[in-house]
């Protein structure tokens, strides 16, 4: 069984250019940590190219937990807390 | 004459997951491999790395404590020095036997290719001792190389490496109208250079383009899921990492194409595969909690093919760099790896061959490769057995067939000597193409800002004539990445009276003996907004040192 320990962040999430340069870009889909570290947002089990679930989260401040792949942060949809 | 094949591996790692007893099993499968080797002229080597027993015979010292990739390219060069193998195979994924970590050549972490390192393979394929100050010490591969890889993680399925043993035991070499049935399939966003890399492969009209051809697609034919059991494959399609899907692209459509599920029960023996993919060759644990699969445990797409009888699969660790509209950099790696595959090479050549050739033509053309090149060059390795020749050329299938062992012998004897011939022109080739790599230094500023600017609309245009649309389309409104691009090239026997002919002096001949060519690659990352997704290009523009425009060039990742 994988190792991989689970992790929760948490910040504001808002549509922004990412992988520049690439045809995997996406817009918007990024949360920013109240650090300033920015993480590309995939659903576990969504497109990660096209996820309505993730672009519903834009303008929100979330916290979700998942598991970082560099600087994706591919979280489990059932975590997602709004926080005030 | 025969013909070495070393196979390496960390026998202490292979325990850690499988335990004492599936390691028996694993040296009973190289036994059985080293045998079906040997009736084809091929003396195949296990050398556990981190093993005494295994390394003294050739008078070395096993890795003790951390095993890195360095420690285990350190020891694998020693093993060059005393057994001169013309094929190395790395048994094991990357939690085996490590891959190197490289910086990336291309990153541009605010921007566009995020990548911070490039897993490779690449310095196992350079006889150059590895230094990670020294990219031309890893970038040009001189050696034959593949990995078999088990299924990465803890306590998984040996299954998955004993079957592909199993495959690399009894694989028999195809006529090349094997191969004359296809699956070919490229997003529609790159459909221009799906097709150049279909005519590259004398398959002109042969691409299938995704969205529609979805692997359930029922309405739209030619319907991909059709040709699961032909066995020359190249994808040209998005991936993404713990991904278990390709994906085709429309606009903002992102469409499922190939799903390890789906190929499951349908690929045959015998099939290769080439694919552009992001991450199209990058392993992991299916158990891993944030895998995207469409059934629970499915496999990387790279090891279920292998698991069912592919021969090899050539893919990207990390994002790759294609081609929208005419074949770049991923495009062809594969393709040429594919083409040399058909013409009789075997798999480890073929991508040996594949990643020279590129550089030859890059200097052959009088330039430089750029950062999408180096890292392509970096990310693209081999799964499979790289002694696998998939398609017989004509002179093996007279050794195979011949029926009196006293000439399938010397036949044999003719091939290892022809193939010690190509190892060593490819290790002549890799000195020279080594020798020819320019010096990059990122700057501010290169030109004038008024010169920059002026670039700058260069960009942009050459982005409007490749995607159409109004000047507003593309948005270049950062500043780009400035690399100053030097190289030098020895001048071959300039006599006096040339120089005087041409103007000069004494003296200027020896000024001209070694001539330096400086110029500035711009490199911006530019963006089209859409409804939900942006749609962006990286856009490379050439200067010499006077500001003047030599080329321009525009790619994506796939």
């Amino acid at each position: 069984m994988s190792n991989a320990r689970p992790e929760k962040v948490a910040g504001f999430v808002e549509t922004h250019v990412v992988l520049r340069g690439t045809g995997s870009e996406h817009e918007g889909v990024v949360l920013t940590t109240d650090s300033g570290e920015q993480l590309r947002l995939q659903a576990i089990g969504g497109n990660p190219f096209s996820d309505p679930v993730t672009k519903r989260l834009v303008g929100h401040k979330v916290s979700l937990t998942g598991y970082r792949l560099g600087r994706i942060f591919r979280y489990e949809p059932d975590t997602i807390r709004e926080l005030s | 004459m025969k013909t070495t094949k070393l196979i390496v591996t960390i026998r202490k790692r292979l325990e850690d997951n499988y335990g004492a007893d599936g390691v028996e099993k694993i040296e009973s499968a190289i036994a059985k491999l080293k045998e079906c080797d040997d009736s084809r002229g091929i003396n195949t080597l296990l050398v556990f790395l981190d093993d005494a027993a295994s390394v003294e015979p050739y008078g070395l010292k096993p890795i003790e404590g951390k095993v890195s990739a360095v420690r285990c390219k350190r020891l694998i060069d020693l093993l060059y020095n005393s057994i001169s193998p013309d094929y190395l195979v790395i048994l094991g994924a990357d939690d085996v036997v490590p891959y190197f970590k490289v910086p990336n050549p291309s990153l541009q972490p605010s921007n566009g290719d995020d990548d911070e390192v490039v897993p490779t393979d690449n310095p196992y394929s350079c006889s150059k001792p590895f230094s990670a100050k020294k990219r031309e010490s890893y970038l040009i591969p001189d050696r034959v190389v593949g990995r078999i890889p088990d299924l990465p993680g803890k306590a998984t399925d040996i299954a998955w490496l004993l079957d592909y043993l199993e495959i690399a035991c009894s694989w028999r070499g195809n006529a090349a109208a094997e191969y004359d049935k296809d699956l070919m399939v490229c997003c529609d966003s790159w459909r221009d250079a799906g097709e150049a890399v279909a005519s590259y492969l004398s398959r002109a009209g042969r691409m299938m383009i995704a969205p529609p051809s979805l692997y359930n697609n029922t309405v739209t034919p030619p319907i991909l899921s059709n040709s699961y059991d032909h066995r020359f494959h190249v994808i040209k399609c998005h991936g993404a990492p713990l991904d278990t899907t390709f994906y085709g692209q429309k606009g903002n459509q992102y469409p499922e194409v190939i799903t390890s599920n789906a190929l499951t029960g349908k690929t045959v023996v015998g099939t290769v595969i080439g694919a552009m993919c992001c991450y199209g060759a990058a392993l992991f644990d299916p158990s891993h909690p944030g895998v995207k699969f469409e059934k629970k445990g499915d496999a990387p797409i790279p090891s279920t093919y292998l698991r069912q009888g592919a021969f090899g699969f050539v893919g990207s660790t990390t994002i790759a760099w294609v081609g929208v509209s005419t074949m770049l950099c991923a495009d062809w790696i594969v393709a040429s790896f594919m083409r040399y595959v058909m013409e009789g090479a075997s798999t480890g050549r073929a991508l040996l061959d594949a990643k020279q050739e590129f550089v030859r033509w890059i200097n052959q053309q009088g330039r430089n490769p750029d950062i999408s090149d180096e890292k392509t060059l970096l990310q693209f390795q081999l799964l499979g057995d790289p002694s696998i020749h998939p398609v017989i050329a004509a002179g093996e299938i007279a050794a195979e067939a011949g029926s009196d062992p006293t000439v399938e012998t010397a036949a044999v004897a003719s091939l290892a000597f022809e193939r010690r011939r190509r190892r060593l022109f490819r290790r002549v080739m890799g000195t020279e193409l080594r020798r020819t790599l320019p010096k990059r230094e990122a700057v501010d500023e290169a030109l004038s800002s008024e010169q920059d600017s002026q670039i700058a609309g260069v960009a942009q245009r050459a982005l409007n004539e490749v995607f159409g649309g109004g000047s507003d389309d593309f948005q270049t409104d950062f500043r780009p990445l400035i690399q100053r691009v030097t190289s030098t090239v020895p001048q071959e026997n300039v006599g006096v009276s040339d120089a005087v002919a041409a103007g000069g002096t004494v003296g200027t001949v020896e000024a001209l003996s070694i001539a330096v060519g400086e110029t500035f690659q711009y490199y911006w990352t530019a963006r089209r907004k859409t409804e939900r997704v942006v749609d962006a290009r990286m856009v490379k523009v050439e200067t010499n040192r006077d500001g003047e425009v030599l080329r321009t060039q525009v790619l994506v990742t796939a």
